[in-house]
């Protein structure tokens, strides 16, 4: 029947609709400008095809590196923040006096912006004034101080510990609202079968989570392929730009050299990495819970 | 005396220009903004032609431009002034963004060099080069100011303010190591190595974004190359593959190497750097005419602080400098033009800056007064009247200053020979002048 | 785990976050003197309460926050509205498009904004809605669109069909089925939305920066640049401007965070 077929366009029309003028459409207009090359003003733009795209690989210096970095940042916070999140989560589902302080507590840096934490951040890090060497000397362990930020080695993984301060509270938030979604039935039933707390949290809580961490997996890895605030604030992608992520250079590329074409093809570079791997990802646990 | 002098000269100009004003309004075709098309002519009180423009400019520390402003409508009932204003980096974004989609306000600020030149080079701005002859610029404002505000012969900017670059130290650090302001090189290299003895940070530089570090880099270079060499290395007719850039990059390492930068410099954030200074407990930092207001906020007082020339040892003896300045609009309609200029020539004439001397900065207009508060200023724009060299991140294309950066941070981390620093920024340049083509 | 080895592992894990937070605190009561001259993690030397004073009155926060407070009201019940019945219709209704569509949202989720920026300059002030509240709140939604239909999608999923049919036998249509089942037992995800969505619209910068021009519109964003000078930062009023403007957020994610309860009640068996 006609209206049957038509019913969930229009359920989706404002949101189509809206999308693909604010969001889709300029995107596109993006993927056209990666294939020339353009300062953003000139009247013409030079066609380059492929070009803009190969460099990217073969002559720039800092978009491999750049590329490295979101990488490492993405297993880190797959790892990290995320597991951080379920943790906190977890223990903070249960009724305990004081969850909302603690719950809090976790959540508030989440909700600083990216300037703040960095300057706070970048201030415990000073090699000679700061916090973090500071609490290092008087418990003795001089040898263990570093100039955090300013070795090339150290410098992302300093950066990330901060980003990982700043970024637990969303899976956190995420994962407290998907288990307070959880039936009761199947812990009470596992229970009565004579399953242990893992055996409950293996076999039960992560399988019903699956949805909750096709969200969390999805947000996660998209927010770490786009890092930008917290790093050009802590370091400003150096340094010798060994901090630099893609969306810094983006960054630089568009507005400070006016490259307009490159930047564009780091954009949507960055869009196909991030599809290759969470299109199919979506897709299969998609089709393993029967819709 | 003086001041007499320069309020009568004021008045003058001030007529000279509200002459020149009424006349432009005459010859304004009917074309343009839609406005009643009541043809203006003399008399630009009466409400006939009422004008609208939008001007740009920076926030922090800029409340005095507001109320500059407020003065102009007051004298300028038929103009209408919409002031947006941004952060440092923002408003490079946004103007960029502007420039990009066509919506440039009629008059906006920005710095010179790289960083204002896209848009004169992409025929955005008005040429000013005529005005400047009529309204006699060159007797307002200082040379400098209007050589950096003037790209490819043009005049592109009315100049707002002019900084100067110097070596601050403060005055116990230098008291405490018996020491006076060096005026040899050599002189300059043994207060460090002094400096440190004395148990405090001879070099209070960070290189978080680079351009901290850069002004002690620029300044070994220009020591190094001498000024010719130094203009044809920034304007990228020499290169850079030069025994002077690279020796000027040994000392980077060697300073490195002796412990005369903080530690962990490579990626300090400036102001962390700034810190030491205003707790006496580092000896030189690099900064400018605007220093004396961040002494005054964060340390005790000015006054407690001195500057000297960076010996560089050439003659002339050039510091750093820097212009801020207006540009206006070139596809903005003319009454809107007019508008923005006499705007822009009120808020940087010397009566407003001098109404405004204490918040104002460094100005770029000439024969104003000096605040008590910054004691250094004059002595900074004085050490420019032999000559100057534009700041090398303004000099520079932002691509080729970005590998300098990156050069200053390898060479210091070791990762790069000096030689190799030179090569990698020579690299840079051909590659940007490549893509030029 | 046992309560009390819980509660020890909560709170060691807790004071270590809360470190920088202290920092923060301090460094919004300090005067700029002492944040320059001391070590920054020492206690103030004096407090200058009256920083939350002048951040108000430098930062014009008082006229700042209520725009964004107009404009958070509308944008986040109106975006998750649109969102939901978008997720919807992606879960509920059988259709065939269902996967790629959510791809083609998803993708929108992966554009850095940056990419976005001079066509939606474009767009903007050809149709004259630049520092205007519908303009902005459009490009706001827009943007929210793709974390917002991933979230309640993912949420519908876990609400059990039989639900659907309960509500069908009910006599409930598609619209029914929307208001009366679905949107009640999505609760913790409408809430989890809110307390993002408000946020995130509460601290954007970038879109805010550029697409809103006139002064007496912008937002509390912009308020906290007032103190990043050209030639030093003010840090001690930015650190104070900036848990004001916190204040609201938390504030929601407080009173929304309630719905975070276990169960869902009341309404599985059978």
């Amino acid at each position: 029947m006609g209206l049957r077929a038509v019913k969930p366009w229009i359920f989706l029309l404002p949101a189509l609709v809206i999308y693909m003028t604010v969001i889709l459409v300029p995107s596109l207009y993006t993927l056209y400008l990666s294939f020339f090359s353009w300062n953003g003003i000139a009247p013409t733009k030079t066609f380059v095809s492929l070009h803009n795209y190969i460099d990217l690989f073969m002559k720039d210096t800092v978009f491999p590196r750049a590329l490295k970095n979101n990488l490492l940042w993405m297993i880190g916070s797959l790892i990290v923040t995320l597991g951080l999140g379920l943790s906190l989560a977890l223990l903070l589902n249960k009724k305990l006096k004081g969850r909302t302080l603690l719950r809090g507590i976790f959540y508030f840096p989440y909700i600083l912006s990216g300037v703040v934490v960095a300057t706070v951040w970048a201030w415990m890090y000073n090699p000679t004034q700061g916090f973090v060497n500071k609490v290092l000397e008087s418990a003795g362990l001089e040898s263990w101080t570093h100039a955090w930020l300013a070795e090339p080695k150290i410098a992302l993984y300093a950066v990330f510990v901060a980003g990982v301060w700043q970024g637990v509270g969303q899976p956190m938030v995420l994962f407290l609202a998907g288990l307070s979604t959880l039936p009761q039935d199947p812990y009470e039933a596992a229970i009565i079968d004579g399953a242990n707390p893992f055996q409950s949290f293996w076999y039960i809580t992560i399988p019903l989570l699956q949805e909750t961490f096709v969200i969390v997996i999805a947000t996660t890895m998209i927010a770490s392929m786009k890092v930008y605030d917290i790093i050009i604030a802590m370091t400003g992608g150096g340094p010798a730009e060994s901090t630099q992520v893609l969306s810094s250079w983006m960054y630089y590329q568009t507005f400070k050299f006016a490259n307009i074409g490159i930047g564009s093809a780091i954009s949507w570079m960055l869009v196909f990495i991030v599809m290759i791997v969470i299109v199919p990802y979506v897709y299969y646990t998609t089709k393993k819970s029967h819709l | 005396m003086k001041k007499r002098l320069s309020i009568v000269a004021s008045i003058l100009l001030a007529g000279g220009m509200l002459a020149g004003c009424s006349s432009g309004a005459g010859s304004n075709d009917s074309g343009g903004a839609g406005s009643s098309g009541a043809t203006a002519s003399g008399d630009k009180k009466d409400a006939g032609q009422k004008v609208s423009i939008t001007v740009w400019s920076l926030d922090n520390g800029w409340e005095w431009l507001d109320k500059a402003v407020d003065d102009f409508k007051k004298e300028n009932a038929n103009i209408d002034v919409q002031i947006s204003k941004y952060g440092t980096d923002p408003i490079k974004e946004n103007l960029k963004l502007a420039a990009n989609s066509k919506t440039l306000p009629d008059m906006w600020f920005t710095w010179g060099g790289s960083l204002g030149s896209f848009y004169p080079e992409n025929g955005l701005t008005q040429d000013l080069t005529q005005i400047a002859k009529d309204h006699k610029y060159a007797e307002l404002y200082n040379k400098a100011a209007l050589d950096m505000s003037t790209y490819d012969g043009k005049l592109s900017g009315i100049p707002l303010h002019l900084n100067v670059l110097g070596m601050w130290y403060p005055n116990s650090v230098y008291e405490k190591a018996n020491l006076k302001p060096p005026t040899t090189f050599a002189d300059f290299e043994a207060q460090l190595q002094t400096l440190k003895d004395s148990g405090v940070t001879p070099l209070a530089f960070g290189s978080k974004g680079g351009w901290h570090t850069m002004r002690l880099t620029e300044a070994l270079l220009e020591h190094y190359g001498g000024p010719d060499l130094h203009d044809k290395l920034t304007s990228l007719n020499a290169s850079w593959n030069d025994p002077a850039v690279v020796k000027t990059f040994e000392k980077l390492k060697a300073y490195t190497d002796k412990g005369y930068f903080p530690k962990g410099y490579v990626s300090l954030d400036p102001q962390e750097a700034e810190a030491l200074i205003y707790q006496q407990k580092a000896g030189l930092i690099n900064e400018g005419t605007w220093f004396d207001r961040n002494l005054n906020t964060n340390a005790t007082d000015a006054k407690n602080y001195s500057v000297f020339k960076f010996p560089t040892e050439q003659k002339p003896a050039r510091p750093s400098v820097f212009a801020e300045m207006f540009q206006i609009n070139g596809n903005a309609d003319k009454a809107k033009q007019e508008a923005a200029v006499k705007l822009a020539e009120y808020v940087t004439s010397v009566n407003v800056v001098n109404k405004y001397i204490e918040d104002y900065g460094s100005p770029a207009a000439l024969n104003t007064k000096i605040s008590e508060k910054t004691p250094h200023l004059k002595q900074l724009l004085d050490s420019a009247n032999d000559g100057a060299f534009l700041i090398m991140d303004q000099a520079l294309p932002q691509q080729v200053i970005q590998k300098v950066f990156e050069a200053q941070d390898r060479v210091a981390l070791g990762e790069w020979t000096p030689q190799q620093a030179a090569q990698e920024i020579d690299k840079a340049v051909t590659d940007y002048k490549n893509k030029k083509k | 785990m046992s309560g009390a080895i819980r509660y020890v592992v909560l709170i060691v894990l807790s004071v270590l976050f809360v470190i920088p937070l202290v920092f923060i605190a301090f460094t919004a009561v300090k005067s700029n003197a002492d944040l320059m001259n001391h070590p920054f993690y020492t206690l103030p030397k004096q407090l200058h309460w009256d920083n939350f004073l002048k951040a108000w009155k430098q930062g014009r926060m008082d006229m700042y926050m209520k725009n964004t407070v107009l404009i958070s009201v509308i944008k986040v019940p109106l975006g998750i509205l649109i969102e939901a019945l978008a997720a919807f219709a992606l879960t509920r209704l059988h259709f065939k498009w269902s996967e790629p569509l959510f791809t083609l949202f998803l993708v929108g989720m992966m554009i850095p904004m940056q990419a976005t920026l001079v066509p939606l300059n474009i767009l903007l002030n050809k149709t004259h809605l630049v520092s205007t509240y519908p303009g902005i709140i459009l490009i706001y939604i827009g943007f929210g669109i793709p974390f917002g239909i991933l979230i309640l999608r993912g949420f519908f999923r876990t609400i059990p069909k039989e639900l659907d049919e309960a509500a069908l036998i009910d006599g409930c249509g598609d619209i029914g089925k929307f208001l009366r089942v679905i949107i009640p037992l999505s609760m913790p995800a409408i809430a989890t939305l809110v307390i993002f969505d408000f946020m995130a619209t509460w601290n954007e910068f970038l879109l805010a920066q550029i697409f809103i021009t006139k002064d007496t519109m912008k937002t509390i964003t912009t308020g906290l640049m007032a103190f990043r000078g050209q030639f030093t930062t003010d840090y001690t009023l930015l650190n104070a401007a900036v848990l004001i403007s916190i204040v609201p957020i938390f504030i929601v994610y407080l009173t929304f965070q309630k719905y975070f309860v276990n169960g869902m009640a009341g309404s599985v068996k059978g």
